[in-house]
């Protein structure tokens, strides 16, 4: 039985295509598989997420805590895969468990952590791109930099919550589930206080300038 | 706020606005293009908002290193196998086919899923197998395990044959006599059962399956869940639970019947039930329940008809029970069993 496989995994032009949000008719039937036992619908599965788990879960932990991470997140998948019902959401179901699991990792190991490694950790750490798609505006370096400075004040759970929900597209229920911030109103209360802090830091300098700048800066992880 | 008002930070927090940007959504596309048109404006914000959206990215996608991606995903297989085994589930099936002592022979089926049946039985491949056979004596009924996890309760007078492993795509076994699976269920290798007449293959959940060599009639009685039942040649059939197929090989018909699941099933239980049967063949039951011989004196009519049930009752104490409402008395001596009249010596 086929799925349709991914191609490649270094298929570049897969990387720069915005995962789906939602479920569609075949993954419905491939995780439907899964629960009954399918390798080639967990193969299907770990291809498609394997990669954005990894992307997400470097924001807060090295890798080797990220591959441990993912396996287990999985092997909980195939232990309990008769007991799982419909999927109705795979990927933020994945990253919240991601989540979960490596923050408890974190905690077991905060000992051992330096205390450099947390410093340099800093997870979601925006930097701005230098690129310029709109030739029409005026932006000059100084620009950049000062709003890859307001972005990196944002405090982490907002930077997380911006880049989950417009680079992952989660919706803010799916927001709320990952973060666990137990209510839908939440979860969007995060991401307007991340785009009001902006605001506010930007705030004196042109309307113009605010405008545009949010559209060049993008998120880079250490 | 109205939309007239919006700035872009304003239009990047909307649900709709997302809608068309991120999801796509046709019915927010044909809204916002319309929006802009009437709006020329607010054009500017708007594309720099669903700019920014857009541009929201990992500067440079990280990627699992090709060794650890493939690392990973092997274990995940292997884990997954190791795991099938000891976790599958189990399909409840029960076969019975239960032979009549009429000529014609005759198929009853009544199957939770699907369910192939082969008139012949095709002779496999010759092939050095090692094979376990169990036999059970009269009333002898015991468990037995199957390679791959299936529990079988095997019924008095009967024989399984299977091989210590299932080695290729289907697990076959061999049986004779009536039999209860709860088989562990595998979609990969469907579960195949053979008998004289006919090849039962089940490729899901629960049916009842009894084949008995000797006589002349043999019913495959099944039970639970809808079930399609096919047969080479014939109209495939549906069925429900309590319905049994009926396969006549005279007729070669093959129509669908109630059937009293109880009768048919008790038996792994240890429960004796008669539910309006002839004497006859309540003794007949009661020969091979307890493995002995029954005389009866030719006073009793056997065609009268009884119902009752019991428990891992002892034969004196079902004799005795049959007898009082039926108006008999018995003796027992050893395996030999002898039926009179009341009040007669």
């Amino acid at each position: 039985m086929d799925y349709h496989l991914s191609p490649d995994k270094s298929n570049s032009e897969e990387q720069s295509t915005y995962p789906q949000l939602s479920l569609n008719q075949s993954e419905e039937k491939v995780w439907q598989d899964f629960t009954r036992g399918s390798n080639t619908a967990l193969s299907f599965i770990y291809r498609k997420y394997a990669d954005s788990l990894f992307n997400y879960g470097m924001q807060f932990a090295d890798e080797d805590a990220v591959y441990d991470a993912i396996q287990d997140l999985f092997y909980d998948l195939i232990r309990n895969r008769h007991k799982l019902g419909e999927a109705k959401n795979i990927k933020s179901y994945l990253y919240a468990s991601l989540r979960r699991k490596i923050l408890k990792s974190r905690i077991k190991h905060k000992n051992e952590l330096s205390q450099s490694t947390v410093e340099d950790k800093m997870a979601f750490k925006m930097a701005v791109s230098h690129e310029d798609p709109l030739p029409l505006l005026n932006v000059n370096t100084e620009d950049l930099q000062l709003l890859q400075k307001a972005c990196n004040q944002l405090p982490e759970k907002q930077r997380e919550a911006i880049i989950l929900h417009f680079y992952e597209k989660m919706p803010y229920e799916e927001l709320a589930r990952i973060l666990k911030v137990g209510k839908v109103k939440s979860a969007r209360a995060l991401v307007y206080r991340a785009v009001e802090n902006l605001r506010t830091m930007l705030d004196g300098h042109r309307d113009e300038l605010i405008i545009v700048l949010i559209g060049f800066f993008s998120f880079r992880q250490f | 706020m109205r939309y007239e008002d919006y700035t872009a930070l304003d239009f990047i927090q909307d649900d709709f606005f997302i809608k068309w940007v991120l999801h796509e959504d046709e019915e927010a596309g044909l809204f916002w293009k319309k929006w802009m048109e009437i709006n020329p404006h607010k054009r500017e914000e708007l594309l720099v908002a669903k700019e920014f959206i857009n541009r929201v990215s990992y500067e440079k996608p990280l990627s699992m290193p090709e060794k650890d991606f493939t690392r990973i995903h092997e274990n995940l297989i292997r884990f997954s196998d190791q795991h099938a085994i000891r976790e599958q589930g189990r399909w409840n099936i029960r076969v019975s086919v239960i032979s009549w002592s009429v000529a014609a022979s005759v198929l009853i089926f009544v199957f939770s899923m699907l369910i192939f049946i082969k008139r012949e039985n095709t002779p496999t491949a010759e092939v050095a197998i090692e094979m376990q056979s169990i036999i059970t004596p009269k009333a002898g009924r015991r468990p037995v395990k199957l390679p791959d996890g299936t529990m079988v309760k095997l019924n008095g007078n009967s024989k399984i044959n299977f091989p210590r492993e299932f080695k290729s795509d289907y697990r076959e076994i061999w049986l004779e006599g009536e039999a209860f699976f709860e088989v562990v269920s595998d979609s990969t290798k469907p579960f195949i059962i053979r008998s004289e007449d006919f090849t039962v293959e089940v490729v899901g959940t629960s049916f009842n399956y009894r084949a008995i060599g000797s006589e002349h009639q043999k019913k495959v009685a099944v039970v639970s869940g809808k079930v399609k039942v096919k047969s080479p040649g014939l109209e495939p059939l549906l069925l429900t639970p309590d319905l049994m197929a009926v396969y006549d090989s005279k007729t070669k018909g093959l129509v669908a019947m109630k059937f009293d699941v109880k009768s048919v099933t008790s038996w792994k239980d240890g429960i004796l039930y008669f539910n309006r049967m002839p004497l006859r063949a309540v003794f007949n039951q009661l020969e091979n329940w307890y493995d002995v011989h029954i005389e009866v004196s030719p006073e009793i009519s056997l065609k009268d008809i009884y119902s009752g049930e019991y428990q891992n009752e002892t034969l004196q104490n079902v004799l005795y029970g049959i007898g009082y409402t039926s108006g008999f008395d018995y003796s027992i001596n050893g395996k030999q069993v002898t039926i009179y009249k009341n009040g007669n010596e």
